[in-house]
């Protein structure tokens, strides 16, 4: 079979025509995607990577956080377990005072109470000794007791020791005045009687008879600033301690 | 019996002349322009992408792959050249099937003009890659006295790709010629479909060496991807 040389030689030139235009329309275009999508793949992983770095990241400042809180939770926790417990004891101490306080308290208005109702026990003791001696001295000796007390408290002036004496006798002198005080009022003799037994001590200008509802039952003799008395607080005190004994 | 395409002489002035090997070769090339033209002014980067798209990347990436396999090379520069004669060598096989139509590789003077073409591309390529005297030099290799070989070796390099192509595609119609004589309904269906086959085979190989034989022309400390 011959060879045309002409068709080689056209056919030569048809073959790089068509290889300058599918190299235009083919070869160039579908490269160019090819390396576009590639390229988009790359971009799209390489943006996968960061945002899994990231999100890793993210993973881990989230892990550290929950540490640093479930931290934060047990030492709140503990912190508040141990303020609980200190309010607790403290809670626990003030009422631990406060009951020592109240149960003082309470022993105080006991113990006052006790003095209280001694006092009154006291005064009920004396008001009716003293309306049972006053009877049975009125009984005995036709005498009143108030008589009685303002004899014995005579003969106990006149019984003084003479150191009290002397210093009785400066008192009387020394002021003008001598005070008798008593719970119930004196008659004329109970008064002329004392009358001359502080004028046989000492001579006294004047003599002044007082009342006072707070002594029980005696009589006081007030002058240069002191006193020299008679009642029968000693004997109720007395009386007073053997009533409350029980008591306490 | 024997159509060979260059008889065919549909015009003439002179010299210059139209006959059915050329005619034929402009149909495969608007066939191939025009069909990429049509794929490829809507390309889309992203998916989804069309069957055509997707045919076409296949093939460009296979054969991208065939040329980096054989060259070690980066196979861009070698695309255009390979790429069309698969395509077109293929192209006009495969068309062998339409009745009517004469393969332009049927001709002898087609497939000379494609031996040619490699031909001239093997020391261009050489030339372009490592420059002129490093590419002369080779002829002498191992010695001057290897020089007659070296350049007979070259050209019959080139005329054996001619004869084998035209001679695969040749006798596939001559064998069907002769067939159709003796047995005239079954067998040369047959033997068109093994024609395909042989048709695809012949593009492939025809690449392939036309490839080997560029890349041989470099010398292997050259070849670096």
């Amino acid at each position: 079979m011959a060879i045309d040389w002409f068709t080689v030689g056209a056919q030569m030139i048809n073959f790089l025509i068509l290889i300058w235009l599918l190299k235009k329309f083919l070869y160039r275009p579908i490269i160019k995607a090819m390396a576009s999508r590639e390229q988009g793949l790359v971009d799209r992983l390489q943006g996968v990577e960061t945002q899994m770095s990231e999100a890793e990241q993210l993973k881990k400042r989230y892990e550290v956080s929950l540490q640093q809180l479930d931290s934060d939770k047990d030492n709140i926790l503990a912190e508040a377990r141990r303020q609980a417990e200190t309010d607790r004891t403290l809670q626990l101490q003030s009422l631990n005072d406060e009951m020592q306080l109240k149960k003082h308290q309470f022993s105080e208005e006991m113990h006052q109470q006790q003095q209280e109702l001694g006092g009154v026990i006291n005064r009920v003791i004396a008001e009716k000794t003293l309306q049972l001696g006053g009877k049975i001295l009125s009984g005995l000796a036709d005498q009143s007791l108030e008589q009685q007390i303002v004899e014995h408290f005579l003969q106990n002036l006149a019984k003084l020791p003479d150191a009290e004496q002397s210093v009785l006798q400066q008192a009387l002198s020394q002021d003008d005045t001598a005070t008798i005080i008593s719970r119930f009022p004196l008659n004329e003799t109970q008064r002329s009687k004392i009358r001359s037994r502080v004028d046989q001590l000492a001579p006294v200008r004047e003599m002044v008879f007082e009342l006072d509802n707070r002594l029980i039952c005696g009589i006081t003799l007030e002058a240069g600033g002191r006193s020299w008395e008679w009642n029968i607080e000693r004997y109720l005190a007395e009386l007073e301690v053997e009533l409350l004994k029980p008591l306490e | 019996m024997l159509n060979n395409p260059d008889q065919i002489i549909l015009w003439q002035y002179g010299i210059f002349k139209i006959n059915a090997t050329l005619a034929f070769t402009w149909a495969v090339m608007a066939l191939l322009v025009g069909g990429s033209f049509l794929i490829t002014r809507r390309l889309s980067v992203d998916a989804p992408i069309s069957r055509f798209q997707n045919l076409l990347e296949v093939i460009v990436v296979e054969v991208n792959k065939q040329i980096g396999e054989l060259s070690q090379r980066q196979p861009e520069r070698y695309l255009p050249l390979i790429g069309t004669l698969f395509l077109f060598i293929f192209v006009s096989n495969v068309l062998a099937v339409v009745p009517g139509f004469i393969p332009p590789t049927g001709s002898l003077s087609t497939t000379t003009a494609l031996a040619l073409t490699v031909f001239i591309a093997v020391p261009v390529y050489g030339i372009y890659r490592v420059g002129l005297w490093r590419y002369l030099k080779q002829y002498c290799q191992p010695n001057v006295f290897m020089l007659p070989f070296n350049i007979i070796g070259e050209l019959s390099r080139t005329l054996a790709l001619a004869v084998r192509l035209y001679g695969n595609i040749m006798s596939g119609s001559v064998v069907a010629g002769i067939l159709l004589s003796i047995t005239p309904l079954f067998f040369p269906i047959a033997m068109q479909v093994l024609g395909l086959l042989t048709g695809t085979i012949q593009a492939y190989i025809f690449s392939i060496l036309a490839m080997v034989y560029i890349a041989s022309a470099t010398p292997k400390s050259e070849r670096n991807l």
